[in-house]
């Protein structure tokens, strides 16, 4: 029977039950609904459709269903906040290499120094600042300096230490392009360093970068230093590099700069030795923040030395806390 | 706003975690049932739960106290459902009639499970919400599962009213000529 009603009609019956006409409208149309039989039924069967569709409202998810997902939840929460606290890391860590990188440039430097720490910028921003988009620092931002040139004449990648003037406190560079070039200095004086720290990051032989890593074990230690350190461990591809870079920062300050390139290696570093270093410098934070780390080392990790070193250091990281609930307790 | 709710999303919007996690607990069943009434099926609205709470998390820190969490939260629930299945609704159909027939009460706490037919009902019920396109879905479910305004409604799903009504209308159509045969009154 409602069939037999227009378009029109049934239109009127779907806002009358959706409560979306106006006084009149309704009025009218309820005046209407008293004579008109068909579109009675019409708006009868509307109702009872309503009705039945309802019992889906009273209808709730089960508890299983509501746990399982506050479970997945939490896990996807904490990767969400692990990769924002992983960028802010990495950008506070940038930011001051930067930031050292553009004081020196300011301070006139000769061309080599202030190319060595354009080098190094350009290094940490490749291999830091790539990830989360953004540039290196400029090149051509410093008018006084062609960096161009001193990069493309490969002078800087073939820098070596002369081994025959190496004594317990000197150093010599040379370079088999410009024999012009000879620096010799301790290994505490600021071009040396520069010059360290430039092979460190940016020389592709690793034998060299290995033994920059050495010297500048002998450095007395600075923020500076640290940091390229930690730019070295957090880009180094090869592992005895990355290990030497690490026994040298066991001497220095423990920074979240550094407990942060820590953590990293141990979840992402294919060396077991490397990892095992990580684990030693973080021996030194003794902060409780590891907890979650060192229990996912203990289960995921496969070397067996990684997974004892980890379980002793969290067992000591908990040892204050089970001390302090015991004296509560008494 | 309750006080225990303020101070708890404070405590989220400082990048409190447990604090968050507890506002989801009192949440959730709410945003759930939506996610299944609107989604049809178990695994999409399991989706539609989990990318709501990461948009609420990623974003608690905007909240700024003018309306209810509640009502917040229920409207990223809503228009990530509504993306959702407009992006999966052609993949996803088949599956969830599928879903419709086989496991409907396997998801869902039922206080009158034990009446007569009701599981059939139900089955029908969901089938026919099924025959809707989206939008009728999300519309109707909206307005007479949700109870909500269709000005609210248009608000939510970025819609005219005039076509949040036409929608209402093509979907208690169809609905009311697939289920002429059931009564539950």
């Amino acid at each position: 029977m409602p069939n037999n009603l227009s378009e029109q009609q049934k239109k009127q019956a779907s806002l009358y039950l959706n409560n979306a006409m106006s006084i009149a409208s309704k009025r009218k149309f309820e005046k209407e609904l008293k004579t008109n039989l068909t579109l009675r039924t019409y708006v009868d069967e509307l109702k009872n459709m309503l009705e039945t569709t309802r019992m889906f409202s009273v209808l709730s998810p089960s508890n299983e269903l509501l746990q399982g997902n506050r479970n997945i939840l939490k896990n996807n929460i904490q990767s969400v906040s692990n990769q924002q606290t992983s960028g802010l890391q990495i950008n506070d860590l940038l930011a001051k290499i930067r930031n050292g990188i553009v004081a020196i440039v300011k301070a006139r430097q000769p061309v080599w120094a202030v190319a060595t720490y354009i080098i190094i910028g350009i290094v940490a921003g490749r291999l830091l600042l790539g990830p989360v988009g953004k540039k290196p620092l400029d090149l051509n931002g410093n008018g006084q300096l062609d960096m161009n040139k001193v990069i493309s004449s490969g002078l800087l990648d073939d820098v070596q230490i002369d081994r025959s003037a190496l004594s317990p406190s000197t150093i010599k560079f040379v370079s088999n392009i410009d024999d012009r070039f000879n620096v010799s200095g301790d290994v505490n004086d600021q071009d040396i360093k520069k010059l360290l720290y430039y092979m460190l990051l940016n020389n592709e032989d690793q034998n060299k970068r290995l033994e920059a890593g050495r010297l500048i074990n002998r450095i007395a230690p600075n923020e500076e230093t640290q940091m390229v350190l930690i730019s070295s461990v957090l880009s180094e591809r090869n592992a005895q590099v990355k290990l030497q870079s690490l026994r040298t920062l066991g001497n220095y300050q423990t920074t979240s700069e550094l407990v942060d390139a820590c953590k990293r290696i141990l979840l992402d570093e294919r060396d077991p030795k490397v990892r095992l270093e990580a684990l030693t410098l973080l021996e030194n934070s003794r902060s409780s923040d590891l907890i979650p780390l060192l229990e996912v080392v203990i289960k995921m990790d496969d070397d067996i030395s990684v997974r004892n070193k980890a379980d002793k250091l969290l067992d000591e990281l908990q040892k204050p806390v089970a001390i302090e609930k015991t004296e509560v307790a008494r | 706003m309750e006080r225990e709710i303020r101070e708890l999303i404070i405590k989220a919007q400082a990048g409190d975690t447990n604090s968050f996690h507890e506002i989801v607990a009192k949440y959730d069943a709410r945003i759930m049932t939506l996610s299944l009434q609107i989604a049809q099926n178990k695994e999409d609205a399991e989706d539609i739960y989990q990318e709501t709470f990461l948009k609420v998390y990623k974003n608690i820190s905007k909240f700024r106290f003018e309306s209810d969490i509640y009502t917040w939260m229920y409207r990223i629930a809503v228009n990530t459902a509504y993306n959702y299945k407009r992006k999966h609704s052609k993949l996803t159909v088949a599956k969830a009639k599928e879903d419709a027939e086989y496991d409907i009460l396997d998801w869902i706490d039922d206080p009158h499970s034990n009446e007569d037919n009701r599981e059939e009902l139900l089955t029908a019920i969901n089938q026919s919400l099924l025959q809707l396109s989206h939008q009728q879905r999300t519309v109707f479910i909206l307005k007479h599962l949700q109870q909500l305004k269709i000005k609210d409604i248009a608000n939510i799903l970025d819609l005219s009213e005039g076509t949040v009504k036409k929608y209402l209308f093509r979907a208690m159509e169809k609905l009311r000529v697939c289920l002429k045969e059931y009564h539950y009154a």
